[in-house]
């Protein structure tokens, strides 16, 4: 306990530190408020509009969510795909690579064009950004089994698909919730970004607020959308830290 | 069985016998999701007939080992003489009639060693098994062997001893007999030594 506070005391003094400097700086027009509004002005914005940032938020998760089951579940199976069928990895991999490259800012237009605008473009925006990092990483796991483990698996002639389920898979989880830690700040980042374009949620608030010069708007939705990346880790992590202790899925014996 | 190729001579294995072997690593190998129970299972889960295994059978067999308080812990929470203990039901789970061990013992303190020894004699008797078993211990290949084969450095037969106890209990180890035995077979490492 003791200990906690001494590591995360410094790290606190600070942050109280530089809102005071922020405050006393627009206190004193250091610098223009209508630049950088006080924080103070910030949290006075967020309770008067929080019915909006809060419906805003909740739709943003939910593009979000539903970003994040399409990935992780064509994620993982792509790359159980892949592993089980090598061929298949040589031909479709390099172009997974590839789309990956692309930035999402360039392609959400072409979402527009596709999906319209609305909820649908943001959820593929969300999609398309936290997909790779989970169909890499399962497909590091999958591949890194300990060879100790496959060498006595092959004792018992098991069907290669028995081997993939009962040795390859739980060997490769760990990387599997390292990929999705991953994936949801990127599928955050992707649903505001689609947002921007296609409308919706905190990406469309923050967008709406600057085209009206309302910069406090802005910094409340800003630090909404972090407060909510946050959160998903944050839930990421406890799943992973239960579904871990209940069962210790390592690499190695 | 299947893991390494013969770099050279001749291989025969009695065809009633061949698909009676089990093999206990030198490590114990235990898939550590899976708990003691469930690592014993795998061999019957691998072979086809998993699902409709008798859950008894494998408590009664880990329990057979001393295991009965362990059945559903994971192989971290258990000791190394523990876990080669699991291993060893794994290899026995599948009925074997010769059991093929590498160095199973090597990694062990001395006393759960000898604790392991006499277990693999008793199941021996138990379950009427043969076992081929690799050692770098004198004392334990003439305590576990009723033939121990020396082999050299090239992989030659050197010395192929008949080897007599009338029990094999760890007091056998203060006998006459037996240090004779293993004295023998320092001799021999000793002369190899000197020739090389």
């Amino acid at each position: 306990m003791i200990a906690a506070i001494r590591d995360k005391l410094p790290a606190w003094l600070f942050l109280i530190f530089l809102m005071a400097l922020w405050e006393t700086a627009v206190a004193r027009e250091w610098v223009a408020s209508y630049l950088l509004p006080a924080p103070s002005e910030i949290y006075a914005t967020t309770v008067e509009l929080w019915p909006e940032i809060w419906s805003a938020t909740q739709s943003t998760f939910n593009s979000i969510i539903w970003g994040i089951a399409a990935s992780f579940s064509i994620g993982v199976t792509l790359a159980i795909a892949f592993f089980a069928v090598p061929i298949l990895r040589r031909a479709i991999l390099p172009f997974c690579v590839f789309f990956q490259t692309v930035p999402i800012i360039a392609i959400a237009p072409l979402l527009v064009i596709w999906f319209g605008f609305g909820e649908t473009t943001v959820k593929a925006s969300a999609f398309i950004v936290s997909l790779f990092p989970i169909l890499a990483n399962t497909l590091t796991g999958l591949q890194e089994t300990d060879h100790l483990l496959r060498e006595m698996f092959a004792l018992y002639k098991p069907s290669r698909w028995k081997t993939i389920i009962k040795l390859q898979v739980p060997s490769a989880i760990p990387y599997i919730l390292t990929g999705l830690r991953i994936s949801v700040g990127l599928a955050t980042i992707g649903a505001i970004v689609g947002e921007f374009i296609a409308g919706g949620g905190l990406g469309s608030l923050i967008d709406s607020a600057r085209t009206q010069q309302r910069v406090d708007l802005v910094f409340s939705g800003v630090i909404a959308s972090s407060v909510l990346a946050l959160f998903l880790v944050l839930s990421i992590d406890l799943i992973s830290g239960l579904l871990l202790r209940r069962r210790p899925y390592t690499r190695s014996g | 069985m299947g893991i390494e190729r013969p770099t050279g001579g001749r291989l025969s294995i009695d065809p009633e016998l061949s698909s009676h072997f089990s093999y206990v690593f030198q490590e114990p190998r235990l898939v550590p999701w899976r708990t003691s129970r469930e690592n014993v299972q795998l061999p019957l889960e691998l072979a086809g007939n998993g699902t409709n295994t008798d859950n008894n059978e494998i408590d009664a067999l880990l329990t057979s080992l001393g295991l009965g308080e362990r059945l559903s812990n994971f192989p971290k929470e258990l000791s190394g003489g523990m876990q080669m203990r699991v291993a060893l039901a794994r290899a026995l789970i599948t009925k074997p009639r010769v059991l093929l061990l590498d160095e199973p013992f090597a990694a062990l303190d001395e006393r759960t060693r000898f604790r392991l020894q006499d277990l693999l004699i008793d199941l021996r008797a138990r379950l009427r098994l043969q076992y081929i078993f690799v050692t770098h211990s004198i004392a334990e290949a003439v305590y576990l062997g009723d033939r121990v084969l020396l082999m050299n450095k090239n992989g030659e037969i050197d010395r192929d001893q008949q080897i007599e106890f009338g029990e094999r209990a760890q007091s056998v180890k203060l006998t006459q007999a037996f240090n004779e035995h293993v004295s023998a077979f320092a001799r021999r490492f000793t002369e190899l030594e000197s020739a090389t």
